[in-house]
């Protein structure tokens, strides 16, 4: 009996003890409810990852791993200010220095230190040291591109980063066309121009009608944007040498940067390239492909004597077994030295859009090919009738002038340099150009 | 050789009834069951963490048990005075320390494969139990685009859990047979060389059992176990000494002293380095036949390295043990 008292109180006193230990450690919990979810009690500095890689005795993976979780909720918990992204920004670095080919670890960091925290030059830095532990992966310069390109706005960077990630062994094919917008986006012409020659190649090789519109059409745009930065450099180079705005396309052929200059050509591109086909017994090009109904998906088409000139030519090259070895040859065969205007590539002239010419509040190029110069007719008629009809509402009569219908002076030039005419009697809005429209 | 296998036979049994070891193995699995728990909060890289988590605990645990059981052996022996009725037998000294540590060796096996089995069956488990599996029993897609619940969901819920866990079980075990899956591609060659390694410092731990206290030995097996981990940083700590001073001969007063005690050092402690190949299942080189699986090669270099080193350490202990004065 009384060992039975005996234990029943060894037994209430241990659970007196244990329950108070309990109900103490509840309330200390209760009270970390109640703070921030996560409180940053420490900070790693500097050469944290060298210290740690020794202290980690090997395990240092490991180590990595649960600072990487620590980091994860580091960042979830408290979210992320330009004050305090320097701690999460070493707990990074210390992870890849004890685990340099942790991926994750890079692409995330990146992510919060430069997306999140708005310090892209330290997420770089980052980016940078996973690339050289990470020789054969794409994903970490492409991340570089993105970064450089979207956040830092530096095309130069970006197009490095770009050029690296393409040339990595598991890079998909879609990080080329990227790399080549961004070589058009950074002004590198001739170099998005080529990388979209071996795309549009890549494309026609694997008959895929999605990827061979896309193909063709970034080929086009490249040289469109090319076309227009050559155009513009003439407009710049014609004003500050006459001190006169051009009245006429004509007006900028004699300028230097449209002598002998070098550019590429769509149609020597779809003359060579349905040469190349032809040698291979393959079909050509397919016509809806480079033509449809809107003029955006115009395209030039390369003339009897073009088709024949390059029939001549690829006839004498050395024969290659697939359209893609052909690479090098097609993108040197598109590119001409030629005087005066270049060839736009869907065929059309170019024009001088006169609503820009000399306009200082508008950063648009001031030459366009014929339909887009149309175009922008069409949309500043269209813009105006539609307000005019808002101030008749407005008024309770149609505006007596256009003076009237603006508060100030109409001074919007018409796009072909003709006048504008306006009926206050009927409202009627028109351009002396195209009177039809 | 028959009574070195009856002496190791005699540790093991003896090992086996020390609870300690159960604390450990029990530990080590919670740990790696934990780990499961704790990928769900790495976002993208919870298969890196189970892995990293699941093969260091293998190893550190190996080494714990090497420590805290391999220390008594040679001790308890001789401290209970035991010794003397297996020494005034027939039995060579040296027999008896090869019967002591292959007893040791074999313990740490059977723990190294019950951790292993239940380190691969996580990762069976894992991959088994995947959301996309779970919903593709549960809701089979009966007509294209049309998923339809099963009869009985709640149990086809139980059931498929538990269908999942004995065959992760089942696939743990046979992954130790030779049973290959991507899943765990290269995992056993990895637990494999940590054993190597495991076998040194188990070699180091019955010769100190074999001239000090247990708590002596501990003390020297951990800090073998140190050293050995950071043989390949005293090496770069000995260049750069002799970077800053230009050359060997260039090095005076205490740095020529630590240059020295650095090169002795690494030349005679081991280099446990050579068996850590955790990096290479995580990273290692893409495997020429499964592209999608990182190869673990084993260099078996390190290989004779190893069994050259414990053969090494196992005479050293011999020879301590066979002049040992049991009085």
């Amino acid at each position: 009996m009384r060992r039975i008292i005996n234990f029943i109180l060894v037994l209430a006193l241990f659970g007196a003890f244990f329950g108070t230990a309990i109900y103490l450690q509840h309330r200390a919990l209760e009270k970390v409810r109640r703070q921030a979810p996560f409180v940053e009690t420490w900070q790693l500095a500097g050469r944290s990852g060298e210290v740690l890689k020794l202290l980690s005795l090997q395990y240092d993976q490991l180590v990595a791993d649960f600072l990487w979780l620590r980091a994860i909720q580091s960042f979830g918990g408290r979210g992320m200010s330009n004050r305090d992204w320097e701690p999460l920004y070493n707990m990074f670095d210390t992870i890849t220095e004890l685990d340099p080919y942790f991926e994750d670890a890079y692409s995330f960091g990146n992510m919060v230190i430069g997306d999140e925290a708005g310090k892209q030059k330290e997420a770089l830095g980052l980016i940078n040291k996973g690339m050289f532990h990470l020789p054969r992966q794409y994903r970490l310069p492409f991340e570089g591109m993105y970064v450089s390109h979207w956040d830092m706005k530096d095309n130069k960077l970006a197009r490095w980063y770009g050029r690296l990630a393409s040339k990595r062994a598991d890079a998909p094919d879609w990080v080329p066309r990227m790399t080549a917008y961004i070589e058009v986006q950074s002004g590198e012409f001739y170099l998005a121009f080529n990388r979209y020659v071996g795309n549009l190649l890549m494309a026609l090789e694997s008959r895929d009608r999605a990827l061979e519109i896309l193909a063709i059409g970034k080929a086009k745009e490249a040289v469109e944007k090319w076309n227009a930065s050559t155009l513009t450099r003439a407009y710049e180079q014609y004003t500050s040498a006459t001190g006169q705005l051009p009245a006429s396309i004509d007006d900028l052929t004699t300028m230097p940067a449209l002598q002998n200059y070098e550019i590429a050509r769509i149609s020597r591109l779809i003359a060579g390239t349905d040469a190349v086909l032809t040698l291979l017994g393959a079909d050509p090009i397919s016509a809806d492909l480079l033509n449809s109904d809107t003029p955006e998906n115009h395209t030039v088409l390369p003339t009897a004597a073009q088709r024949a000139e390059a029939m001549d030519f690829f006839t004498k090259l050395p024969r290659h077994k697939k359209l893609s070895d052909y690479e090098n040859d097609l993108f040197h065969y598109s590119m001409v030295k030629q005087n005066g205007l270049p060839e736009d590539p869907e065929g059309f002239p170019y024009v001088l859009n006169m609503s820009q010419v000399g306009n200082p509040a508008s950063d648009a190029v001031p030459i366009v090919t014929e339909p887009k110069r149309l175009e922008a007719l069409k949309d500043t008629v269209t813009r105006i009738r539609k307000y005019i009809i808002e101030r008749k509402e407005e008024l309770g009569h149609l505006p007596q002038s256009l003076h009237e219908a603006f508060y100030t002076d109409f001074n919007t030039t018409e796009p072909y340099g003709a006048k504008w005419t306006y009926d206050p009697k009927t409202g009627d809005f028109r351009s002396t150009s195209h009177p039809d429209l | 050789m028959f009574k070195v296998v009856a002496i190791a036979l005699n540790t093991f049994k003896e090992a086996v009834r020390n609870k300690v070891l159960y604390f450990l193995l029990i530990f080590a699995l919670l740990i790696m069951g934990f780990s499961s728990m704790l990928s769900d909060l790495a976002i993208t890289a919870s298969e890196k963490l189970i892995k990293d988590l699941g093969l260091a605990s293998i190893d550190f645990f190996g080494f714990l048990i090497a420590v805290f059981v391999g220390v008594y052996l040679v001790y308890t022996e001789i401290d209970k005075k035991t010794v003397y009725t297996i020494v005034s037998k027939p039995i060579d000294r040296f027999q008896f320390i090869l019967g002591k540590y292959f007893g040791l060796l074999f313990t740490i096996a059977v723990n190294v494969a019950v951790m292993s089995i239940f380190f691969f069956a996580v990762l069976y488990f894992r991959d088994a139990t995947l959301q996309e599996k779970l919903s593709k029993a549960l809701y089979p897609e009966t007509s294209p685009g049309k998923f339809v619940p099963v009869d009985h969901l709640q149990l086809a819920y139980y059931a498929f859990y538990a269908k999942a866990l004995f065959s992760s079980l089942g696939k743990a075990v046979m992954t130790l047979f030779g049973y290959w899956s991507p899943i765990t591609a290269g995992l056993l060659k990895v637990i494999l060389m940590s054993g190597l390694g495991l076998a040194i410092i188990t070699a180091f731990a019955i010769l100190y059992s074999t001239f000090s206290t247990p708590t002596l030995s501990a003390v020297f097996t951990f800090l073998t176990f140190v050293i050995g981990s950071l043989s390949e940083d005293i090496l770069r700590y000995a260049d750069r000494l002799v970077q800053k001073a230009g050359s060997v001969a260039q090095l005076v007063g205490p740095d020529k002293l630590k240059y020295w005690f650095a090169v002795i050092a690494m030349h005679i402690t081991p280099n446990l380095s050579l068996f850590n190949k955790r990096m290479d299942a995580i990273y290692g080189p893409w495997d020429v036949s499964t592209p999608t699986i990182h190869a673990v090669n084993i260099d078996w270099i390190s290989v004779v390295y190893g069994i050259t080193y414990v053969a090494g350490v196992l005479i050293l202990a011999s020879l301590i043990f066979s002049r040992r004065n049991f009085k």
